[in-house]
């Protein structure tokens, strides 16, 4: 940018020159053409001798980092929108487990674990408390066909 | 009025099982708070407030620019009836009028420059902090694809225009009146060219901005929006697959997260919006009244038969037209911007 400011404000510093000059100089006689002349090769000179030394290469690399830039912001939203996803996930299979449990008459504390993956499944559950074999068996049989946990990853404790 | 809107945001968190995330936009200065409206329940309204506010700021403004036009067109009218009395040089009196009107403007030029300097500045600082805000509630919503192409585009643009007004336009409107006066005082037809050359390359540099910025958000709206929009409907088959209940709840999580998204990242938006304008409005409504006080004044003195100076005081106002230009330029890409990303997957 710095470059083309120059780069004008040249051309027209030269032009403000040729002016001053030519109307100095007047328009007639040998002096007037020679200014004349020699004002057209100065802004000749001024208009294409700096077009020669432009160069873009560091736009490029400019463009680049704006780039990287947006692939972190919409990385850092993504990330967040899945973090919203999987607490709201992980707190309404809790709270659909309780509410069966609590159907049952059973007092239970849970803790669901999600897949890693972006779909966020219930992997695997912790569950405690105090529970008769009939409903332990009931609330097996539920979080295995109505969540899709498989038994192995139902851990019952205490 | 930021308070509301946060306030509203929270609301719709309690309302909705969501709460990780929080998408709130930088406040605007505190000049421009005073301008924009308590409510946003009617965007008309808002509008109109912002409008109202900033009038009635604006006001005080206007007897100095007038006090200056009478002592433009007095400079004139002396000018004319010392040009019509015998014995008086033509060229003496052109060079002087011109250096007494030229001394009247730089001052009201320059400060009139600087509040356009300024101006961009504030909105280009604004529309940085409000894009990566804006951009991540967006790819939050699922618009992946086209929050990138989009933050991409608008960051590119902002840099490149304010860049470009701040290092080379704001000094070419100096070298524009520079030239004026030269032209105005020596009547030499390479300064009137050079004149009209910047005029020309200025208005062409921002049009030609603006017009492959609103293409390529336009057109990046549209192949974004329809990517993206694939790829939600994709994720809500895999998810329909799943167990039903399990497939019930990661449905409603999903829905519930895009909502309450989708609320705050329009609450962000409406809030930058106003806060873009609230920036533009007051400069935007000074410089154009002086552009038309200028402009009027400059049909007057036309009427005293000084051409040159009243040229001159036509260019001075093509200057503040040019600087309204660059102010408007610069608003309409962050407010064409913000709607872009508001609008999102369509």
């Amino acid at each position: 940018m710095d470059g083309i400011r120059e780069y004008v404000v040249g051309v027209v510093a030269a032009a403000l020159l040729c002016a001053a000059v030519t109307a100095l100089a007047g328009k007639k006689g040998v002096l007037g053409v020679s200014v004349k002349f020699l004002a057209g090769l100065l802004m000749v000179m001024a208009v294409i001798s700096p077009i020669s030394s432009i160069s873009f290469g560091h736009w490029f690399g400019w463009a680049e980092d704006i780039h990287a830039n947006g692939d972190q912001i919409v990385a850092d939203g993504e990330k967040m929108a899945m973090e919203a996803y999987r607490e709201s996930i992980t707190e309404q299979v809790e709270a659909y487990i309780l509410d069966e449990a609590k159907a049952l008459d059973c007092q239970l504390q849970v803790e669901v674990i999600l897949s890693n993956d972006n779909l966020a499944t219930p992997k695997r559950v912790v569950l405690s408390g105090n529970i008769s074999p009939y409903a332990k068996q009931v609330i097996t049989r539920l979080l295995t066909d109505e969540l899709g946990i498989a038994q192995e990853e139902q851990i019952w404790t205490g | 009025m930021r308070k509301v809107l946060i306030l509203l945001a929270l609301l719709t968190l309690l309302a909705i099982p969501v709460a990780a995330m929080e998408f709130t936009p930088p406040t605007a200065p505190p000049e421009v708070e005073e301008l924009m409206p308590a409510q946003t329940e009617s965007f008309g309204q808002g509008l109109w407030k912002l409008l109202k506010n900033g009038i009635m700021k604006f006001q005080p403004e206007m007897a100095a620019a007038a006090g200056s036009c009478l002592a433009l067109i007095a400079v004139v009218l002396m000018a004319s009836l010392f040009n019509g009395m015998p014995g008086n040089s033509k060229e003496v009196v052109k060079f002087v009028s011109t250096l007494a009107i030229g001394t009247i403007l730089l001052g009201q030029a320059n400060s009139m420059i600087n509040l356009c300097a300024r101006t961009v500045e504030e909105l280009s600082e604004y529309g940085k902090l409000l894009l990566p805000v804006i951009t991540a509630a967006l790819a939050a919503q699922g618009g992946t694809t086209g929050a990138t192409a989009l933050y991409a585009g608008t960051a590119v643009f902002n840099t490149v225009l304010s860049t470009l007004i701040g290092k080379i336009l704001v000094p070419l409107i100096y070298v524009y009146l520079a030239l004026a006066i030269g032209n105005a005082a020596t009547g030499e037809e390479l300064l009137k060219k050079f004149r009209d050359f910047i005029k020309w390359l200025m208005t062409w540099m921002l049009k030609t901005i603006l017009y492959v910025f609103t293409g390529y958000m336009g057109i990046t709206g549209v192949i974004t929006g329809t990517t993206d929009a694939a790829a939600v409907k994709a994720t809500k088959l895999t998810i329909s697959g799943v167990v039903p209940v399990v497939g019930g709840i990661l449905s409603d999580a999903s829905e519930a997260v895009v909502l309450s998204v989708g609320v705050m990242k329009n609450a962000v938006g409406v809030y930058g919006l106003f806060a873009i304008m609230g920036i533009w409005i007051s400069p935007f409504l000074q410089m154009g009244f002086q552009f038309l006080l200028l402009k009027l004044t400059a049909s007057v003195c036309a009427v005293f038969g000084m051409k040159e100076a009243s040229q001159l005081i036509d260019d001075f106002s093509t200057a503040m037209g040019l600087l309204l230009g660059m102010v408007g330029t610069v608003c309409f890409l962050h407010l064409i911007s913000t709607i872009c990303f508001m609008k999102g997957m369509g």
